[in-house]
């Protein structure tokens, strides 16, 4: 557990202001002048003594994936308190964070919600759209939330934090989760489709799409969407000759 | 794509767009940086081999010993090769062959220099470069592999009108 060095109030309050932190993106320093905006809020807050001529250069160039970007800040603050060159460390991790969260939020736990709440739509249309807004940002408050004190804390090896928790992993983990997400969405929508429905149909289903899964030796989504849409036709043409 | 080399100019290395567009789509497996400022820094090696997917393997070199290294090597997957900067690219010009396809990805915007795209931003001396190469090899302007290729054309017509 990593020790807070900002009071909750205010790490609450870092999180509301890095939800408009690409209010200013644009192609020339795409997110630098937010990254200015949110260290200038830590700077005056907590009297970092940030000098305005190194706070007005961190409004250059700059990109990572929004939603980490609470540990970029907490490494700055690191580096700097530790003089070595903050901007030098944020160069390298703001490319490396926006791998990592690309890849995560927007390929990983979007589709993963996305897929889930289509499966509580069944049951209810409230409860998805509830479902979706709370399971996705679940994941992004507590980032946005923790990321400064982490990143503060690891400083410059604030990856170790992310081998740590096996970060990667949940991408692959993910993957597989809505793969099988996925069929027991359609298997829904073949159970609504097709009246009376034959389980051992759903069986030969579940069998060919391991054995595509093996023949292929790669996780699939498109693939399995295809494949189960393929079989949902057959088995439609089937019954009706 | 025929092509299994993509030699690839982007400022931010290896970021989100290069694992969940060039390296997925293209099943990439050996990535290769060169650049003499990164090459030794064990910190970003580690860093950069943290956040590539497991199946994909990362060597950083300098111009120097990718030389060396690139000439005699027989590549059987798509292979990444990245670079930092278009004088990177052109000081390694006599390894490129027909078979490497090249792509620019994104060159930030700095003072002084011209927007080619809306990623890509070049001073005269990289323009100069940039051409040069372009007269002997396809060179497009391209983020993600199933974008539009944008050609890079007419630049030395533009130069002399700059002078």
């Amino acid at each position: 557990m990593v020790n807070s060095i900002i009071k909750k109030i205010e790490k609450f309050k870092l999180l509301l202001k890095s939800l408009v932190y690409q209010g200013n993106w644009n192609y020339d320093n795409m997110q630098g002048t937010g990254f200015y905006y949110l260290l200038d809020y830590i700077n005056t807050k907590h009297k970092i003594g940030i000098a305005k001529e190194l706070l007005r250069k961190t409004t250059g160039y700059f990109n990572t994936n929004p939603f980490l970007i609470t540990f970029i800040l907490g490494i700055w603050c690191k580096e700097f308190k530790n003089n070595i060159d903050p901007n030098y460390t944020r160069k390298i991790y703001g490319p490396a964070l926006s791998a990592l969260g690309d890849r995560f939020f927007w390929h990983t736990l979007k589709p993963l919600t996305f897929v889930l709440s289509a499966i509580i739509v069944f049951y209810s249309p409230l409860l998805s759209l509830i479902f979706y807004i709370v399971f996705f940002n679940i994941f992004h408050f507590y980032f946005l939330y923790n990321g400064f004190d982490i990143g503060y804390y690891y400083g410059r090896n604030a990856i170790e934090w992310f081998n740590k928790i096996k970060f990667t992993k949940w991408n692959t983990v993910g993957e597989v989760v809505i793969l099988f997400s996925m069929g027991i969405f359609l298997s829904m929508l073949l159970k609504i489709e097709v009246q009376n429905l034959n389980m051992s149909i759903l069986l030969i289903f579940a069998i060919v799409f391991l054995l595509t899964l093996l023949i292929v030796k790669k996780i699939n989504i498109s693939l399995a969407l295809l494949l189960y849409t393929t079989l949902l036709l057959i088995n439609m043409v089937i019954r009706v000759y | 794509m025929q092509k299994k080399i993509i030699f690839r100019v982007d400022d931010r290395l290896i970021h989100g767009q290069v694992i969940e567009g060039w390296i997925k789509y293209y099943k990439i497996s050996h990535i290769y940086i060169v650049n003499d400022r990164i090459y030794g820094d064990v910190l970003q090696e580690l860093i950069y081999n943290s956040v590539l997917p497991d199946y994909c393997n990362l060597e950083i070199f300098n111009k120097k010993t990718f030389r060396t290294f690139f000439s005699g090597e027989i590549f059987d997957n798509h292979t990444l090769v990245l670079f930092e900067n278009i004088k990177d690219l052109y000081d390694l010009r006599d390894l490129i062959t027909e078979k490497i396809y090249i792509n620019i990805g994104c060159v930030a915007s700095r003072e002084h220099k011209i927007e080619i795209t809306d990623t890509v931003f070049l001073d005269l001396e990289e323009l100069r470069k940039l051409s040069e190469l372009r007269e002997k090899y396809n060179i497009y302007i391209k983020k993600l592999p199933w974008d539009t290729n944008i050609e890079i054309k007419n630049f030395y017509t533009f130069l002399k009108e700059m002078k």
